[in-house]
């Protein structure tokens, strides 16, 4: 594998802050007011402290994962059958998630711009074009999103910022006025918001070098920063009962912003357009994620074969919720599978590679030093071999059939830098 | 023809046709409207109906409607405007909900009412004093109105404001809306808009206040700014008129600069007028727990715009020193009068209930009433302090 055909660990990064930045940012502010009322930006900001552990966990279970296939990967962690139920889970998981989203994303411009027109005619030309973004290789869909990343982030720090002016202080000054309970309730619902990131862990097996220790921090970091700037400028904007009664406060948001000058009078058009392209970044690694982890559960060779086949399936999926309630009640679900298989999951992962790794089970020579990571030591890969005791477990010895070509020693310094 | 060439005509084939089926498909909307069949609604009215309801009001243009397809005018609820060139029309529509008024006024039209380009909301008195929070949470439900849209009560009913002719434009709503945009722009008047209104109503510890508009004789269009409109939670209470209207704004902490007269008598030398440039309001609570007390700071900054020739000597320090303690004297005595005018209505435009709350957090999680109790049990105190900086272009 050349290196202008690997996942960049940048591009990596930038697909998890699409991935994140999705239709969760247009009610995050009433659900975190709901729950944590004035506290709401820093319940924003606790939130994404959990994504930042996850997302260094995933980077610490690297090792095991990077440069080869992922079902293998996981094999070699749990055991073929846990790792085979675990990916069935994720496609399960993230292929109702990228249909769902698709949906919250009709409902929400058949609501405000496309009134008259069949939420099916909106979100069908998004399956599309998720289904169209999947089929190709992981780098084509790296390279896309990266494309769009600058305009998101543009867009959405000039939003933010252009409607500070408006915010009442008073209304988002941290007062710890509801106590610590709401406070986390407040984070948790904001985490539901963040949901997505545990795409890192399909993205690893592919990735041209290992991440750094202060990534997941920078991802994290910047995700929650947009989050709390859009919660700060909603909640000061409305108030923190007002806002609660808003469907899509930061909709309304950008429909009270004016940019000094009156170049824009009419925000929401903007807004709406480089949104669609923030949906489309959710729902494409989402479906991308579902299709990797299909693709694991069979046994097949590609994955891009499997995203059209999803489509009538997701169409169906989509359409189960009667209205954007229902919508609503079935993102709330996922958000708590999401605590599960986005947070438990990887951290589960961390610990038992953690513990596979501990000094007692290794070889003093076959301890290698830590890699860039950071989280410790690596198992001894290669071949037939598999980290889980058991030789030959999982058909990880039919290394000539994995696509990606077996690492040189992980965790040791400037392993798989060049692959 | 090899097969190699075949493959590359079906290709170019296949592609033409998805072009031509895309440009037939994708050209046009089937239930597509022309901007001439489009009522564009420039002003909302909302009135109380009689006998009950809501009558709703709206100012309408019709984009070459009334001159190449005439008869709007024959079937409809309202009436073509007067002198108005045939392309305005006010529409009336009652119902139980503003939602209802609208459907009505839907069903006796032939255009599509469009609310995109609304540019004002007016409001009759007498809704105003009956409540209004219903009836603006109703229109913002729509979604083609913004919050942004600025709102303000008039004297009498709302729709009387939108069948008004205007000599330069002949839509009352845009000459109304850019009345208020100068008021606001330059400090006369609070900027109030659908989204601050709701967003004051819904708060507890802050009551909204709104700017009123009544008849005017001799002015552009008969119309006039009278003062301001404070109201408790969503009902109007009290009309406050210029210049205890301007004070309220400067204890609200409104505005920035304003263009105020202060008169001032020196008793040596007849009398100063003072331009008040800038105001700065800052409102605090102070005291314990069960002797709250809240402070609205005012610094005042202002310049000697006019005064009698050969009267006063303004070279003078002690003179100018003089006047700065007159003038706060007179401006903290004025405003607190003011305050305490308002705050027995019941209403709390100045937020003192909001500021309490930051220094007792409890109350953000007791029931709304608990705060405005609170806010009610606060004495409140104004603290002036005038400061001149220029003496204008005549010194003695």
């Amino acid at each position: 594998m050349s290196s202008s055909q690997a996942v960049t660990v940048r591009g990596a990064l930038t697909v998890i802050v699409n991935v994140m930045i999705g239709i969760g940012i247009l009610t995050l502010p009433r659900e975190v007011a709901a729950q944590s009322g004035p506290d709401s930006v820093v319940a924003t900001l606790l939130g994404a402290v959990p994504v930042a552990v996850v997302l260094a966990a995933l980077s610490g279970v690297a090792p095991w994962i990077h440069r080869r296939r992922l079902e293998h990967g996981l094999e070699t962690l749990v055991g073929r059958w846990p790792a085979r139920a675990l990916l069935l889970a994720y496609f399960l998981y993230f292929g109702t998630l990228a249909a769902v989203i698709a949906r919250g994303f009709a409902e929400v411009v058949n609501a405000n711009v496309l009134r008259n027109t069949p939420v099916e005619a909106i979100m069908m030309p998004m399956l599309f074009a998720a289904v169209y973004l999947v089929h190709h290789r992981t780098v084509t869909m790296m390279r896309a999103i990266e494309l769009t990343f600058p305009v998101l982030l543009v867009t959405l720090v000039v939003l933010a910022l252009a409607t500070m002016g408006r915010a009442n202080l008073v209304y988002v000054r941290p007062q710890w006025a509801l106590g610590l309970e709401p406070l986390i309730r407040g984070a948790a619902a904001s985490l539901f918001a963040y949901a997505g990131y545990g795409t890192y862990l399909f993205l690893l097996p592919e990735l041209e070098d290992r991440p750094r220790c202060h990534m997941p921090w920078l991802v994290a970091g910047l995700v929650g920063l947009i989050y709390s700037m859009v919660v700060f400028s909603a909640v000061g904007t409305f108030g923190v009962v007002e806002v609660q009664r808003i469907t899509w406060p930061t909709i309304e948001l950008v429909k009270v912003t004016q940019i000094p000058g009156r170049v824009f009078e009419r925000l929401e058009s903007a807004f709406l357009a480089v949104w669609v392209t923030a949906v489309f970044t959710t729902v494409g690694p989402a479906l991308f994620v579902a299709a990797k982890a299909l693709q694991g559960v069979l046994g097949l060779q590609e994955h891009r074969i499997l995203a059209p086949m999803f489509l009538p399936l997701l169409y169906v999926v989509a359409l189960l919720p009667t209205n954007f309630a229902a919508v609503t009640q079935l993102l709330a679900v996922l958000g708590w599978i999401s605590l599960g298989l986005e947070v438990l999951v990887p951290l589960l992962l961390w610990a038992i590679a953690g513990w596979k790794n501990r000094p007692s089970r290794r070889p003093a020579a076959a301890r290698p030093a830590a890699g860039p990571g950071g989280t410790g030591p690596a198992p001894a890969l290669g071949g037939a071999m598999t980290g889980s005791g058991r030789p030959g477990a999982g058909g990880t010895g039919a290394a000539g059939a994995a696509p990606i070509p077996a690492p040189a020693e992980p965790g040791t310094p400037g392993a798989g830098a060049g692959g | 023809m090899g097969p190699r060439c075949l493959r590359r005509g079906r290709a170019r084939l296949v592609v033409a046709l998805v072009v031509v089926l895309a440009a037939a498909v994708l050209g046009g909307c089937w239930d597509a409207r022309d901007l001439e069949d489009r009522a564009i609604v420039v002003g909302v009215g909302l009135d109380r109906a009689r006998g009950g309801g809501i009558e709703v009001s709206l100012e309408v243009t019709i984009p070459d409607g009334t001159t190449t397809r005439p008869g709007i005018s024959g079937n409809q609820l309202g009436q073509r405007g007067a002198g108005a060139g045939g392309t305005k029309v006010v529409l009336t529509g009652t119902g139980a909900t503003v939602h209802e008024a609208l459907a009505a006024m839907r069903d006796g039209t032939r255009f599509d009412l469009f609310l995109g380009h609304v540019r004002i909301v007016l409001i009759g008195e007498e809704l105003a004093r009956q409540g209004v929070l219903q009836h603006l949470e109703m229109l913002v439900q729509n979604p083609e109105i913004r919050r942004l849209i600025p709102m303000a009560v008039v004297r009498g009913r709302a729709r009387d404001y939108l069948m008004m002719t205007v000599a330069q434009d002949n839509t009352a709503a845009l000459y109304l809306s850019q009345m208020l945009d100068d008021l606001i722009r330059t400090g006369r008047a609070p900027n109030v808009d659908l989204s601050r209104f709701l967003t004051d109503v819904s708060e507890p510890g802050v009551d909204p206040v709104v700017s009123i508009l009544g008849r005017g004789p001799g002015t552009e269009a008969g119309v006039q700014w009278v003062g301001l409109g404070v109201f408790r939670d969503d009902r109007l209470r009290a009309v406050v008129r210029p210049p205890q209207a301007w004070y309220l704004m400067w204890a609200m902490g409104s505005p920035r600069r304003t263009t105020l007269f202060v008169p001032v008598r020196e008793p040596v030398s007849g009398g100063v007028i003072l331009d008040i440039f800038h105001v700065d309001s800052r409102l605090t609570v102070q005291g314990p727990p069960d002797g709250r007390q809240a402070v609205v700071r005012l610094l005042i900054e202002g310049r000697v715009a006019e005064h009698r020739a050969g009267g006063i000597d303004l070279t003078k320090t002690a003179t100018m020193r003089r006047i700065q303690d007159q003038t706060q004297r007179d401006l903290q005595g004025r405003v607190q009068r003011l305050v305490d005018q308002v705050r027995r209505q019941g209403a709390d435009p100045f937020g003192i209930g909001r500021a309490l709350r930051t220094v007792e957090p409890r109350l953000w999680r007791e029931p709304p009433g608990v705060t405005r109790a609170a806010a009610q049990r606060c004495q409140a105190r104004v603290e002036v302090v005038v400061r001149l900086r220029r003496t204008g272009l005549t010194i003695r």
